[in-house]
């Protein structure tokens, strides 16, 4: 194959994934500007907001989850501790289940409970609040919620600005990875996509799994393209091989 | 009758008990939080793999124990409101009632997941996966109680098969810890060596960290044997005292 027609090839399987997901970084892009919205209603007021000032982000983040191409289990904001007047830490978050159900997850804040659920620590809030920039986590095993291997997008949300918390999507990585691999079967060699840890998150070859994390050591042997998520500083990396994807191994 | 209706008869029975059992555990490991929302009856029979009747008359009873609330209305369902406490007299009770065959079996799984999810932990997790296991052990010894202590070192073992990046691996190591944690806590006595505790579960991470399968395999079956053999031994003398 020409490097012309592999450079299309490639630019063609970049823009098929932002199709898959656009639609959710667009429905967190609406929550987050929402959520700005009430922030500054509150500084106008002079106040910070309240927990049931939330109440109207449901909408938007049913919307959310009733994007048909993908199963998302749950969505909606985390924010930052001190941000809500009657409350330290908190979460609005709905969950969607199997039967297009939603109900609203309610989880312990209380630091010094059993059950505190710290997101401070997670990465899909950690590295948003460190670098102010969108992050994709995962594929992880959700184990607080839903017992599944999840993708977690999330954007972080600004009241001018301060950081004052994340709007995030949990997507299951089952239901994403038929798209990738649709795409990853139009290369003729064996191909992975990889995040941005490393971890593969679909591949055209049994040689590699979903969950699997390649090491640059092993990297080195493949030829690496990197596919940028919705004009977002976020990649995740195509890795191509030597071999036909159809040669076993 | 044929012998295996006696069999699916006797599953079934047990059934509701260790719905109630995997549930009020999962509550007591911190894994459900207080003043959750259980997700809609269906669903979540579907989720454990039970019948629905056997769900329902499971959540009755953890109704009557105060442990969940039902409310009705649009923003209604199933809450969780109090963690349960198991008195030491009942798990007596409870390891009394296990056969030395069960024991064994148990042991068998509990090697085999244990060491499935090392081995594979070491081959695929990364410096989130580390972080989070030193976080465990970290909590393990800044826990202030049996309970805490208990529910640090349940989610450790969790945490290595969530590592492994296996969603079957967990849930079959929640299972176990749901079904076995509180006698294997019971078997420590009641002054644990955490520091001991500690220095075991750093060798696994330390053997994860270095990629290094077959060590972590051998020092995750290792702890799993030795935790066992304490609750076996426990049990044998519960036997002999009731002589």
């Amino acid at each position: 194959m020409s490097d012309e027609a592999d450079r299309a090839e490639f630019a063609e399987f970049a823009s098929n994934i932002n199709v898959a997901i656009g639609n959710i970084f667009d429905g967190l892009g609406v929550l987050s500007a929402q959520v700005a919205c009430i922030w500054k209603q509150a500084r106008t007021a002079g106040g910070r907001p309240r927990l049931r000032d939330l109440g109207c982000l449901e909408a938007d983040a049913v919307r959310l989850l009733g994007i048909k191409s993908l199963r998302i289990h749950g969505a909606g904001v985390v924010l930052a501790p001190g941000e809500i007047a009657d409350a330290d830490m908190h979460i609005e978050w709905w969950c969607g289940e199997s039967d297009h159900s939603v109900h609203p997850l309610k989880l312990d804040f209380n630091r010094r409970s059993d059950s505190f659920y710290n997101y401070l620590t997670m990465p899909w809030y950690s590295r948003v609040r460190d670098t102010g920039k969108p992050c994709v986590a995962g594929p992880f095993v959700d184990v607080n919620g839903t017992e599944e291997y999840i993708v977690a997008f999330s954007v972080p949300m600004f009241d001018g600005d301060r950081f004052i918390g994340v709007a995030a999507a949990d997507v299951s990585l089952e239901s994403l990875e038929p798209l990738l691999v649709r795409g990853l079967m139009r290369f003729p060699n064996e191909a992975v996509l990889l995040n941005a840890d490393g971890r593969v998150l679909a591949a055209n070859t049994p040689s590699w799994m979903a969950g699997d994390l390649v090491r640059p050591r092993e990297a080195s042997n493949y030829r690496c393209g990197v596919v940028g998520l919705n004009a977002f500083p976020v990649y995740w990396t195509v890795m191509q091989g030597q071999s036909p994807r159809n040669s076993m191994v | 009758m044929p012998a295996t209706s006696h069999l699916i008869r006797f599953k079934q029975e047990g059934k509701t008990e260790s719905v109630i059992r995997h549930l009020e555990e999962m509550i007591a490991l911190g894994l459900l939080a207080q003043g959750e929302q259980l997700p809609r009856e269906p669903i979540l029979a579907a989720r454990l793999g039970v019948a629905p009747v056997t769900l329902r008359d499971a959540l009755a009873v953890l109704r009557t124990r105060g442990v969940i609330e039902t409310r009705r209305g649009r923003s209604g369902g199933s809450f969780i409101c109090a963690a349960p406490q198991s008195s030491v007299q009942a798990l007596y009770t409870r390891l009394r009632g296990f056969s030395a065959l069960e024991l064994r079996d148990y042991t068998d799984e509990h090697v085999a997941i244990a060491a499935a999810a090392a081995e594979l932990a070491a081959q695929r997790a990364g410096p989130d996966e580390h972080e989070r296991l030193q976080m465990l052990i970290d909590a393990l010894g800044a826990a202030g109680d049996a309970r805490e202590q208990r529910q640090a070192d349940a989610r450790f073992h969790i945490e290595i098969a969530v590592a492994a990046q296996s969603v079957r691996l967990t849930h079959s190591e929640v299972r176990l810890q749901a079904e076995l944690g509180e006698l294997l806590w019971l078997a420590y006595g009641a002054e644990p060596d955490i520091p001991a505790m500690q220095r075991e579960h750093s060798a696994i991470v330390e053997a994860i960290k270095a990629n290094d399968s077959a060590l972590a395999v051998a020092l995750a079956r290792a702890h799993v044997i030795k935790e066992m053999r304490k609750l076996t031994s426990l049990r044998l003398e519960q036997i002999a005292q009731l002589e």
